[in-house]
């Protein structure tokens, strides 16, 4: 029954874990530590699965907490993030591919700027589609707080994306 | 959708006034780059773009992925005790490498080595033929005989070099990384 649920509701929650980890700590292969450790905690107390209402809640938790321990450790070392797009239409000469890398780094630099709190509220609502109640389980805040940050964080974001149409990319 | 209704969605999700259903609706229609898009929608489309992106990104390491629903039908763990053995191969590295430190000043404080004008000077080589021909023969049979033992010990490495491919070939088939990761 336990290894049911593992493989129901844990196991496909990966990805948005690996998303979040790599959100957050900016590296792939610390991003898959990340998941890989919250699987095994997961696993070892497994007993506990059918208690939760909200398992995919609980891994993400859980690994928001783990990356923010790697984070106050200090043990994060920044690697580029995979280029690979999955956009219709995706650039195709190369001053289109250079202009597009260019935009997207800049945009990874002006999140990753973001205080912890917005960063986390950002891509736990703009990147994984969750509920203003889902984000507020996941990342230990009141409803109120989760709106706020993500007023801020979109407040942010949008001031420098207006600084890209006034002055090009920086 | 009219670029008027996407112009609307845009204002209101800065305002944080638009629901789950509208912010997936400016990603998917942002999803297209689209040539013909008015300048005001510029910084949309790069954002709900990058976004869009963002929620793609995968765990796109098929061998860590199979390895780990594997172990998990068959009742185990994600390859963890993998990783810390990784982890603590390289404390070993460290460990050696500080081992090593230590032991050179150690050699270097107990036998320090004489100033440059107090070591003795190596006498200059001396003729030990006086027949020139009977030295050159000499140094030849010298020669020989050391390119016979170095010719016989590269033998032994080449056959040292089929151990070792060999040894990588039992290491890289699957049956042995399976066992490798269970234990």
């Amino acid at each position: 029954m336990h290894l049911q649920i593992f493989q129901q509701q844990v196991l496909p929650a990966r990805d948005k874990l690996y998303r979040l980890a790599l959100q957050l700590l900016g590296d792939p292969e610390e991003a898959r530590d990340v998941v890989q450790e919250v699987l095994l905690r997961i696993w070892s107390s497994r007993e506990q699965l059918p208690e939760y209402h909200h398992v995919e809640a609980w891994c993400m938790r859980m690994a928001r907490n783990l990356c923010l321990d790697k984070l106050k450790a200090g043990k994060v070392r920044k690697a580029a993030i995979p280029e690979i797009s999955r956009r219709e239409h995706a650039p195709v000469t190369p001053l289109q591919q250079t202009e597009y890398r260019q935009q997207r780094d800049y945009l990874r630099r002006v999140v990753a700027m973001l205080p912890e709190k917005h960063r986390i509220v950002w891509h736990l609502r703009d990147v994984e589609g969750y509920s203003y109640q889902e984000i507020a389980g996941m990342a230990g805040m009141s409803l109120d707080e989760v709106k706020v940050n993500l007023f801020r964080a979109r407040k942010a974001v949008k001031e420098k994306l207006t600084q890209i149409d006034l002055y090009g990319i920086p | 959708m009219e670029y008027r209704e996407i112009r609307l969605l845009v204002e209101r999700y800065w305002d944080c006034e638009t629901s789950l259903e509208e912010e997936e609706e400016l990603r998917r229609f942002f999803s297209v780059l689209r040539p013909d898009l008015p300048e005001d929608l510029r910084e949309a489309a790069l954002l709900f773009g990058h976004l869009y992106e963002e929620a793609g990104a995968t765990l796109s390491d098929p061998v860590w992925n199979a390895q780990l629903e594997q172990l998990i039908r068959e009742g185990g763990m994600p390859g963890k005790q993998a990783a810390s053995r990784t982890k603590m191969r390289s404390w070993w590295k460290y460990a050696a490498v500080i081992v090593a430190l230590l032991a050179g000043s150690w050699l270097l404080y107990r036998h320090p080595r004489p100033p440059q004008s107090q070591r003795p000077v190596a006498p200059l080589a001396k003729d030990t033929y006086h027949d020139p021909e009977k030295a050159y023969a000499m140094t030849r049979e010298v020669l020989m005989l050391m390119a016979a033992n170095l010719n016989k010990g590269k033998q032994e490495m080449q056959k040292l070099s089929k151990f070792h491919e060999a040894e990588q070939k039992i290491q890289d088939s699957p049956a042995t990384k399976k066992r490798v990761t269970t234990d």
